[in-house]
């Protein structure tokens, strides 16, 4: 006999399931792997269970998913690229008036403007906003709108990125292609990421009334 | 844009007029399964009569779009240690359901009959 369920899929299974019966699906997973069932076979099963419910409500909800797609992507177009040539402005204008990390030592908003990594930080929150916005506007259908967003636009920046990078860098820049895309995909799924957090921030957890917090023997 | 929404919703209506495959098994296996019925004993009947691993949470979806075309009612029964404190949902066929099953069994006897192909295959 099994002890305590895996913690993170069953975190997963209470944050990413909607349907009325989730309770019932999560406990019959927990009374099956008391019985002996191993913990591959729970993840998967709430793997499972997490794409069923996201697909039934998408398929559902057909006009409700088109419509997270559209507002999704006008929301990150409309966050994320300001935000973008912001750091980019400000990281040129810094360049040009001659002002260097060195004559800042290395102080905080040279850190801020210089680095490239606090202005792809920038983005994120960009990100999380959106999909934060994305799951507000679609409940009780959060979670799937704001996944299929989320997916949405991972393929849309890889097709993006490819196309962008379809020929190789000149051969003066000390970087592969395959380092390029690597860098690339990192960030696209860093941004991806960002969108599932912050929607998944605004689906609150159901409680339901007849729940009750009863310690396994 | 009103009469569009409502003409999307017609056709989804009527894409959904008929069981599916898997809502048939289900039916089929609450039907066997009489009072008591949940999602465990119910994946169990489906896994042993196809032979296929059945996901509890495709179980648990499909009982919940039967349940919203009336043709399943659920009742909540009490939670227990062993669930984590989660209560178990049962399931049972309404007159409707058994209707819809009936349906079903004559529309695929009468698909069946006359076609040499599958008549063979039958053991």
């Amino acid at each position: 006999m099994n002890a305590s369920a895996p913690r993170v899929a069953t975190w997963l299974a209470d944050r990413f399931l909607t349907s009325r019966t989730r309770e019932s699906l999560i406990g019959d997973l927990m009374e099956q792997y008391r019985e002996g069932r191993s913990a591959t076979w729970y993840r998967g099963q709430v793997l499972r269970a997490i794409a069923a419910n996201i697909t039934e409500d998408l398929t559902a909800h057909k006009l409700l998913a088109l419509r997270a797609l559209g507002l999704g992507t006008a929301l990150f177009v409309l966050f994320t690229i300001p935000v973008g040539w912001l750091s980019m402005i400000g990281f040129v204008w810094l360049a040009n008036v001659g002002v260097s990390c060195q004559q800042w030592d290395g102080g905080f908003w040279c850190q801020f403007w210089m680095n490239q990594f606090t202005s792809e930080l920038l983005v994120y929150a960009a990100c999380a906003l959106t999909g934060w916005i994305v799951a507000r506007l679609h409940r009780p259908y959060g979670v799937a709108a704001v996944s299929l967003f989320s997916a949405g636009l991972l393929l849309w920046q890889c097709g993006m990125t490819l196309f962008f990078h379809r020929d190789p860098p000149p051969a003066e820049m000390s970087v592969s292609l395959t380092t390029v895309l690597a860098v690339s995909f990192v960030a696209m799924l860093g941004r991806s990421l960002a969108v599932l957090i912050g929607g998944l921030s605004a689906t609150r957890r159901r409680i339901l009334p007849d729940r009750q917090v009863l310690i396994p023997s | 844009m009103t009469t569009a929404c409502l003409l999307f919703n017609i056709f989804e209506y009527m894409a959904r007029e008929f069981l599916g495959g898997f809502e048939l098994l289900v039916l089929l296996a609450l039907i066997r399964l009489g009072d008591g019925a949940y999602g465990v004993p119910i994946g169990q009947a489906i896994q042993e009569s196809s032979g296929r691993n059945v996901a509890l949470g495709s179980v648990y979806i499909t009982l919940e779009r039967l349940e919203t075309r009336g043709l399943v009612t659920s009742e909540r029964g009490e939670p227990t240690a062993v669930r984590g404190g989660r209560a178990k949902t049962f399931f049972r066929i309404t007159a409707q359901g058994l209707r819809e099953v009936r349906q079903a069994r004559r529309t695929l006897v009468r698909l069946w009959q006359g076609v040499p192909q599958l008549q063979r295959t039958i053991v």
